[in-house]
């Protein structure tokens, strides 16, 4: 049937080799990391997600998973230094945080803003530490239900004195100075001590205080927003506290206008990574946390949802 | 007896070649349904898993196990045409090509497999790093090289049986054949058209290749009949 022998064998063996050559060569050509973003040829918005409580590391439990600020901030970086992304919409839905971690994303904010033309959009929650990170942005947008502000701190402090007493169990403490166990759950707080935490609080509320004044220049030292209370959108527009009431699509236009981008310039949405199931799973075999906010300054509202620990604690004074 | 394996193994890698059309078929149906790049840009505020959504995922997914099998069904005839062929005696090469179109997907298969299971737990345990782009990525990225190199066996055999016969289809098939292998691990650097574009050209040379393998076929049967 062959009218020919074909190729050689040697010649066969030499092409096949020289085939797979290029193959593994290739295969790992394209490990070597090209530029990111280099598939995004053209400018784009980006749109950052910050939702849920800002606290400084991710939490996993089962029921439940919190993303700390630091992955938030590893997306602010992303976009800083993307020279695709020309301007940036804050997606916020958050009623605040911890003070360390509030004040970690408004640093993160404020450099990005610096740099990129930046829009917070409120939807829902931009309440507290949330409002306060957000504050360097050039326009702040709310959606018409949402809540913006309850500028101010707290603390909470719990205090088990009484219970243990009641079970039995007595706690010893040896200190090096007199305030070293500021704020412990196993004795009554002295009025040395109840100062030194005011001073803390009144301390970070001035910080918070001073940078919304610097951003919003239409409040004042007496302004009725410095009551820690939140407000709905329109009346936080009449204060001062927001830009204006819109939607998303409004917020995303006047990104887009600000920077001179086009109007069917493409959106990039930056988001936490999700963990899979398995990974979830895996994360919180610790077990649940009990995120109590004791001892902690929280630039937050509404309050954390009552824990277990907190039921069973006094009220905070 | 030489005449007879050798159709039965022509039989089988034409059916193995009609199945990797289907194959790419689907993979161009993929393309076109998903819109050739991964949903990075997104507008805002897209709909949640409506019913339409979720029904077009299911799609997928059943596109994608068909894929499958028709890729795992190709490989198993291709193993068994070569090991025909093989047997028939012609040239020592087409049993290496057995050997290369058995062994070597099976090994990438299993590199894959090992190389996923570590990047997966390297994963879980520092979450914030995105898989892909650790030192793992181009230890993981010799599976598929395997896999491709294993076919290479199968694209050179068979344009040998090109220059052996001298049947047109096979001379345009192969080298679109390997053409396509070559450049698939440069597939994810290429902009998605030429992606687009590697899986045309499978599809094209799996068909010309089924039709040269015809025609061979056709020539070696006659031989099986004389033979008698």
């Amino acid at each position: 049937m062959a009218s020919d022998t074909g190729l050689s064998e040697r010649r066969l063996a030499i092409i096949t080799l020289l085939m797979i050559s290029f193959i593994i060569a290739s295969s790992l050509v394209t490990t070597v990391p090209l530029p990111k973003y280099a598939i995004f040829k053209r400018p784009y918005l980006a749109l950052v997600k910050i939702e849920g409580p800002l606290a400084y590391s991710s939490e996993y439990t089962l029921l439940s998973t919190s993303t700390g600020v630091e992955e938030y901030i590893e997306l602010l970086k992303e976009v800083k230094n993307d020279p695709y992304a020309r301007a940036v919409v804050l997606y916020v839905n958050s009623p605040g945080g911890t003070v360390s971690a509030s004040e970690a994303l408004y640093f993160a904010i404020k450099e990005l803003a610096e740099k990129k033309i930046t829009v917070a959009y409120i939807a829902g929650y931009g309440t507290s530490g949330a409002y306060m990170a957000v504050l360097p942005s050039r326009r702040i947008i709310a959606s018409n239900s949402s809540l913006a502000g309850s500028i101010g701190v707290y603390m909470v402090l719990i205090n088990l004195k009484d219970l243990l007493g009641k079970v039995g169990i007595k706690a010893y403490i040896f200190k090096s100075g007199r305030l070293k166990d500021l704020g412990s759950p196993f004795r009554s707080l002295t009025e040395e001590e109840k100062e030194v935490l005011k001073g803390l609080v009144d301390e970070y509320f001035r910080l918070f205080k001073q940078r919304v004044l610097k951003y919003r220049k239409g409040l004042t030292n007496s302004s009725e927003v410095f009551q820690g209370r939140p407000y709905l959108a329109d009346e936080g527009k009449r204060l001062g506290l927001i830009d204006e009431v819109g939607t998303l699509h409004y917020a995303l236009n006047i990104a887009r206008n600000l920077s001179g981008l086009p109007e069917d310039c493409p959106v990039k949405v930056f988001k936490p990574r999700r963990l899979s199931l398995l990974e979830l799973f895996l994360k919180s075999y610790g077990g649940i946390s009990c995120s109590t906010p004791s001892g902690e300054i929280l630039a937050m509202w509404p309050l954390p949802s009552p824990l277990p620990l907190r039921l069973l604690s006094n009220p905070p004074t | 007896m030489e005449a007879r394996s050798l159709y039965y193994g022509l039989g089988k890698l034409r059916n193995s070649f009609i199945c990797q059309a289907m194959a790419s078929v689907i993979s161009i149906a993929f393309y076109v349904a998903i819109g050739g790049s991964p949903p990075l840009v997104q507008e805002a505020g897209l709909p949640a898993l409506s019913p339409e959504v979720l029904t077009y995922f299911a799609l997928l997914a059943i596109l994608g196990l068909g894929l499958l099998l028709l890729l795992v069904i190709s490989w198993i005839y291709k193993v068994l045409g070569w090991g025909d062929i093989c047997k028939a005696g012609l040239k020592r090469f087409y049993c290496y090509t057995k050997l290369g179109v058995l062994f070597l997907p099976i090994l990438g298969l299993m590199f894959m497999l090992v190389t996923g299971l570590i990047a997966g737990l390297r994963a879980l345990s520092s979450p914030a790093e995105p898989v892909g782009l650790s030192a793992w990525r181009w230890v993981s990225n010799l599976g598929p090289a395997l896999i491709s190199s294993g076919l290479v066996f199968d694209g050179v055999s068979l344009l040998d049986f090109y220059h052996r016969e001298r049947e047109a289809p096979l001379g345009i098939g192969c080298p679109l054949y390997l053409a396509y292998l070559l450049l698939t691990p440069l597939a994810s650097r290429l902009p998605p058209l030429a992606s687009l574009s590697l899986n045309v050209s499978e599809l094209t040379g799996a068909v010309m290749i089924v039709v040269g393998l015809s025609r061979v076929r056709n020539k070696v049967s006659v031989n099986v009949k004389g033979c008698g």
